[in-house]
């Protein structure tokens, strides 16, 4: 079964290759316009070369994990906290409901005005961007949790704290880790967007300048390296996810 | 002095005139679930309570744990009022309410890490666990995870976790609620058999009239609208019992007795 899934997959995008490769070649398509596999490959090994590679990829990196670790941070207490506490819920679901509503790269100008065109700009938006799943679904994994546990906690002298520690808290990681997951993607798009909008430095900002310049090759390349990291992050996570819903199904 | 009040030990659970009240939910006013109850259980005995459906079994079971406020009257244990869970208590719940992320041995440990017995380490405990998860006849599955447990084996689960506590007091609300008739007879049998040994006071919740007079040295039936007590049977059967004791005349008499008040 596994193997058979691999085997289709691996088709697919081999077919796909030669479809992107060949179709160039015989005249069907322009490849300055839709690039090459091999250029977009020999493109990586020009880029990787130059000098300001190494710097925009950690900036980029940088933003996004100062930016996603704050969502986090904040998102993952709060969250619970939210979902614990109906009162405390009541008043904040509004505006939490408002900004989740909001397509919030269309804030991107006023977060530049705020925040300038460096980098806090860039991990502003990250927060925003992961926080909201991530808060969501840590409210909902707390409201989700059975009642009984909770009487049972109780039932052995559990307090406040205890029934946080011992029940919420493990009964919700699942949903915390799934929001950790969905905030992870967007606070990458976020990142990359942001640096597209206005900025100095990053992978975005590359991105940006390539397609000023015509360079698709080189702009293709930068995409795929934002796409695997966002795809070995997300893998990642799904696997810990994985393994938390097994154990405690 | 009447030498009868000097040997008469106190009550180890006194209800007295209890009344539990429930908001009705999405309607205007109250529904009285338990309605002026009293009721003393002595040290070491073993009292099922039966009762149709809805008369206030758990309402009453889940006062006398503290999970429940009474609306009035109150529930001693030892003398004492009781005003929330204690250690002196534990509650084996119909439902198992086992935690689904813990294995077998750290459900049994969970009563354990919360009450904390003074001076014992972690270790301590899952040895502790260990030791009850034996009990209980579940030697091997330590590392199962609920979900990968037959019903009968979730509830013995339940059944170690409120005795690892080492409580004064077992509160078991339709325990076996959920089992076949076979596993329930083999598990009223090892539950009579631990009860025994360690003799504890038990506050047993059932719908089986068979199981209520197997088990009891007290039996206490309820009626609901509303809920209250309409007869206490002190059940005069030999201990242990086998499954002859379901056979005897006495037994069949107390079965028609109870039947009669239902
Ligand atoms: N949390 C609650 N909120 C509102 N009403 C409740 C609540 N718990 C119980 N009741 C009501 O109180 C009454 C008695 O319920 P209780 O659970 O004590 O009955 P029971 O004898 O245990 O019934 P069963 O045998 O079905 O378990 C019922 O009418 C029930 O609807
Ligand atoms: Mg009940």
């Amino acid at each position: 079964m596994f193997n058979y899934r691999t085997l289709v997959s691996t088709i697919t995008v081999m077919a796909f290759l030669a479809v992107w490769e060949f179709a160039p070649r015989a005249g069907i398509v322009d490849a300055t316009f839709t690039s090459q596999p091999t250029r977009v490959v020999a493109a990586g090994f020009e880029i990787i070369r130059t000098a300001g590679f190494l710097h925009d990829v950690s900036v980029s990196l940088s933003e996004f994990a100062l930016g996603f670790t704050l969502a986090i941070a904040v998102g993952v207490p709060l969250g619970l906290v939210l979902g614990r506490f109906p009162v405390l819920r009541y008043v904040l679901d509004p505006p939490i409901m408002a900004i989740y509503a909001t397509p919030h790269l269309a804030l991107l100008p006023i977060i530049v005005v705020w925040l300038g065109i460096g980098m806090q700009s860039k991990i502003a938006v990250a927060f925003v961007s992961g926080v909201i799943p991530i808060l969501v679904n840590a409210m909902a994994g707390v409201r989700g949790v059975d009642g009984s546990w909770i009487v049972a906690a109780r039932s052995f002298s559990a307090r406040e704290w205890d029934v946080f520690v011992k029940v919420i808290l493990p009964a919700s990681l699942p949903s915390v880790i799934l929001g950790i997951r969905l905030g992870l993607s967007r606070a990458v798009l976020g990142v990359v967007v942001a640096e597209m909008y206005q900025s100095q430095a990053g992978v975005g900002n590359e991105i940006m300048r390539y397609g000023s310049e015509f360079r698709t090759d080189y702009l293709l390349f930068d995409v795929l390296l934002v796409s695997l990291f966002g795809l070995t992050a997300t893998s990642a996570v799904r696997a810990l996810e994985e393994r938390l819903w097994t154990a405690g199904e | 002095m009447d030498a009868r009040t000097v040997v008469e030990p106190a009550p180890h659970i006194q209800v007295e005139s209890l009344t539990v009240v429930y908001e009705k939910p999405k309607a205007a006013g109250t529904l009285i679930a338990v309605s002026n109850v009293n009721l003393d259980i002595a040290r070491g005995t073993f009292v099922t309570i039966v009762g149709p459906s809805g008369c206030g079994k758990s309402s009453l079971l889940l006062s006398i744990a503290g999970l429940v406020k009474p609306a009035s009257g109150c529930v001693r244990v030892n003398g004492k009022p009781v005003s929330a869970p204690g250690r002196d208590r534990a509650v084996v719940f119909q439902d198992f309410a086992l935690m689904p992320w813990r294995t077998v041995i750290d459900n049994v440990r969970f009563g354990l890490e919360l009450q904390r017995p003074r001076g014992l380490t972690g270790g301590d405990l899952t040895e502790r666990a260990c030791r009850y998860v034996e009990l209980v006849g579940l030697k091997g599955f330590e590392h199962y995870h609920p979900h990968q447990l037959s019903g009968g084996m979730r509830q013995r689960v339940g059944i170690a976790r409120a005795l690892a506590v080492d409580p004064e007091i077992l509160l078991l609300d339709e325990p076996f609620g959920s089992l076949d008739a076979q596993t329930r007879d083999e598990m009223g049998s090892e539950l009579l058999a631990i009860w025994e040994r360690n003799k504890k006071t038990a506050l047993f919740v059932t719908h089986g009239i068979d199981e209520a007079i197997f088990l009891a040295d007290q039996i206490v039936v309820m009626a609901r609208d509303p809920g209250r007590i309409t007869k206490i049977i002190s059940v005069d059967l030999p201990r242990p019992r086998t499954v002859e004791t379901t056979d005897s005349k006495r037994f069949i008499e107390y079965r028609r007795q109870i039947r009669e008040c239902l």
